[in-house]
């Protein structure tokens, strides 16, 4: 088996700072965020052969991504290991102290949607993948894209427009 | 017009072809409605993008880093993780499933180059059919050191036991090409169960004098699965040598 080349190895290196953010949105738990980061970033390498080079790197990561999270949901049920409440993931997310209340009701916001549309709003609206990329990271059908996109916007617009200033 | 909310969204993320574009656009023209549902959506995008913006601008962890680069990671922390993380699973960011088997591939293949070209009178090891046992200064040393002690040739890492009880010690051989590994009791001997060629590299300096904890991330991975139990402390290590780390 070849190695990963040194071109793909800098592009991950690149690709850490967005990669890391949309693990945030997996996870308020920072180092959890960082562990599936690292255990993605380790299968990427190891399977870099399946990445078709020319097409896009950070699509084809942000899968592998969302894959390592879900199989370390599953393990940890597994283990029965306890997640960080919810409650206390506000404070285990938190930044720094002079964080605007409303970027906080945002990030809030966004982790009370159901995980799938939380993921999809997170490629597209925030990682700025198009539709089609976002189908391709995932391995969905484009349509189910749209409609869980559409959902979780619509959530976020209704919840948003009660909390924040206008 | 009626204008589906999926259209609409589809045109303010731009992702529309020229002509359903224009289309929408006509829509918007007449309805000023539909133009602050447009608006709408294009703002939710950008609070969005500000409110994880400060994730993209703090530094990475070396440890990231390095995974990115497909780097071995040389730390002691690694195993002091071990030791306090042992009764629970192993943390995720060791990879071990990954580990194990890059580790299965490539150190026992080192490991046999290695001995089938030297010279027969090796200080270290001897090949009892098939088996790589420590012989020499390694068997005195995995026979009487204490961790982080050994001779300036060979150190002592961590000793704990596997989950049938048996004692296993890491160590680490000092020299141009540095060697890490794996040593079990069996009888009267030590088993050397792994051999890591060149995990540590030769700068490391003060290092050195805890060259024993040094092992890679797969070594690591492999006691942290093996181990029942903590890693031993000093006292238990000499009630352990007493015994013939039996």
């Amino acid at each position: 088996m070849s190695s990963p080349s040194t071109q793909m190895r800098d592009e991950v290196v690149a690709l850490l700072p967005r990669l890391r953010r949309f693990a945030r949105t997996l996870t308020r738990d920072r180092s959890d965020a960082d562990d599936v980061v690292q255990i993605a970033v380790e299968r990427a390498l190891v399977r870099h052969e399946q990445w078709r080079p020319g097409s896009r790197l950070d699509s084809w990561l942000f899968g592998i991504v969302r894959n390592a999270w879900i199989d370390e949901v599953r393990a940890r049920s597994r283990r029965s290991a306890v997640f960080a409440p919810e409650e206390a993931g506000a404070q285990v997310g938190s930044t720094a102290t002079d964080e605007d209340l409303d970027m906080r009701a945002i990030r809030n916001a966004l982790f009370e949607l159901p995980e799938d549309q939380r993921v999809v709003v997170s490629l597209v609206l925030i990682e700025g993948l198009s539709y089609q990329e976002a189908a391709d990271a995932l391995e969905i059908p484009m349509g189910t894209v749209t409609s869980r996109l559409a959902r979780g916007r619509a959530t976020l617009q209704t919840q948003l427009a009660q909390e924040l200033a206008p | 017009m009626k204008i589906d909310e999926e259209i609409l969204m589809a045109y303010a993320d731009g992702e529309l072809d020229t002509a359903a574009r224009t289309t929408v656009e006509t829509a918007l023209r007449e309805d000023p409605a539909l133009a602050a549902r447009v608006a709408a959506h294009r703002t939710l995008r950008e609070q969005l993008s500000s409110a994880f913006a400060s994730e993209l601008d703090e530094p990475v962890p070396p440890h990231l880093l390095a995974a990115a680069r497909g780097e071995p990671r040389i730390t002691v922390a690694r195993l002091d993780d071990a030791r306090k993380r042992v009764h629970s699973a192993p943390r995720t960011n060791w990879s071990w499933p990954q580990w194990s088997a890059m580790a299965a591939s490539v150190v026992f293949g080192v490991v046999i180059g290695q001995l089938t070209l030297r010279a027969p009178a090796d200080d270290f090891y001897s090949n009892e059919s098939g088996a790589i046992v420590a012989a020499g200064q390694l068997d005195h040393a995995l026979t009487a050191a204490l961790a982080n002690d050994g001779s300036d040739h060979v150190k002592i890492g961590v000793s704990f036991r596997d989950r049938a009880g048996v004692y296993c010690r890491s160590f680490a051989r000092l020299g141009e090409v540095s060697v890490t590994g794996l040593a079990c009791r069996d009888g009267n001997t030590w088993r050397v169960d792994i051999l890591e060629r060149g995990a540590m590299q030769a700068e490391m300096g003060p290092g050195f004098r805890t060259a024993g904890s040094m092992v890679s991330p797969a070594v690591a991975a492999v006691i942290a699965a093996r181990a029942e139990g903590d890693m031993l402390d000093r006292d238990a290590e000499r009630a352990a040598r007493e015994r013939g780390w039996q």
